[in-house]
């Protein structure tokens, strides 16, 4: 019986290189993805913390306890980018392997025959055999949670959740520094001058008691007032 | 001891080729391949080779058995080394893969000639 005929190992790896590179493609798709959802989620969470749609008994520090959650959220689709993005490496890595691999077997090179020996022998050490997809992706799955956050930190790599983490922040600080302290609506602290006031009751009275019950022309009375004051 | 040479030439070929070839995901385990493949020389008379010296440094104190200059060599060690040193593949900078990879081919070169020629020549002193 003849032994089962194998396709030659330049076709099988030129088919897991296409799986390879189909995979790639389709983190790198995912990766957009992510940042896309990061980024409609946090401009949603901004808008509404600057909405004026927060129950009134926020103050500014309480706004900004609301708002932390969002930097959560960011951090956990950075996280997810960056577990996508060790897969990716791995499957690179890979593709490197099967690159070389290809180029020792199909390419011509003008080297020595001690030189071809020697890169033919490490290129298909670190092959490893073929397919190794599941392999790959199976070893790059096992980092762990201290392996994944050290790769969320180099600047150059994560610029677009370092600008997420920074616009959350300012948009946190303006609202903690520039948003009012809440004023009840029944506050004793007057909206104007003491002064002004004062002259506006007293205008009030007069007219009262001279108009009795007009009340709606106090009121314009009384804004006119003091708006001439603050003139 | 022509084992010896050749698993030095294996691990310069190693080095040289995944350099050469884009992968600088472990640069740093290549270069101690190397560097661990210089130390299982055994030279009679060389100085001692400790765990924490470079392949420059290694370099270096064969050359100061030998009248030969392996400036050039030695520099281009150095050279590499802090190019590729603690780096990985996504931390290193387009402009220094590029140097990298000329300094590697030269490396390459300046390496063999120093496995053909100069070395046989230190071991033969050293005996």
């Amino acid at each position: 019986m003849d032994a089962p005929s194998h396709p030659p190992l330049h076709e099988s790896l030129r088919a897991e290189f296409d799986l390879i590179q189909r995979k790639i493609d389709h983190i790198g798709e995912f990766e957009n993805r992510v940042r896309g959802w990061s980024l409609t989620l946090q401009t949603a969470i901004i808008a509404a913390l600057f909405s004026g749609k927060l129950p009134e008994m926020a103050s500014g520090y309480v706004t900004v306890l609301l708002g932390l959650p969002a930097i959560g959220v960011i951090f956990l689709f950075h996280y997810l980018e960056q577990r996508q993005r060790i897969l990716s490496r791995a499957l690179g890595r890979r593709a490197i392997a099967i690159e070389r691999a290809l180029d020792q077997l199909i390419v011509e090179r003008d080297w020595s025959a001690r030189k071809r020996q020697t890169m033919m022998k490490l290129a298909m050490e670190d092959l490893d055999g073929t397919p190794r997809i599941a392999v790959t992706m199976a070893l790059a799955s096992r980092q762990g949670l201290f392996f994944t956050v050290k790769g969320m930190l180099p600047f150059r790599l994560n610029f677009f959740y370092y600008f997420e983490y920074a616009l959350t922040l300012m948009a946190l600080g303006a609202l903690c520094f520039l948003r009012p302290a809440h004023t009840p609506e029944h506050s004793l602290t007057p909206a104007v001058p003491v002064s002004s006031v004062y002259q506006i009751n007293v205008d009030q009275l007069h007219y009262l008691n001279d108009a009795g019950h007009q009340v709606q022309r106090v009121e314009k009375k009384t804004v006119n007032n003091s708006n001439r004051k603050s003139q | 001891m022509s084992e010896k040479i050749e698993e030095v030439r294996e691990q310069m070929f190693d080095l040289v080729g995944h350099i050469s070839y884009g992968d600088f995901s472990d640069l740093d385990a290549y270069w101690a391949s190397l560097a661990n493949a210089l130390r299982s020389l055994d030279f009679k008379d060389g100085a001692e080779i400790t765990n924490t010296k470079s392949v420059a440094r290694i370099l270096s104190e064969i050359a100061g058995m030998s009248p030969n200059d392996l400036g050039d060599l030695i520099g281009l060690a150095k050279d590499m080394e802090e190019l590729s040193h603690g780096r990985s593949f996504d931390a290193i900078d387009e402009e220094d893969v590029e140097e990298l990879e000329s300094l590697a081919g030269d490396f390459e070169v300046a390496f063999e000639t120093f496995l053909d020629t100069v070395l046989p020549e230190i071991l033969a002193d050293g005996n």
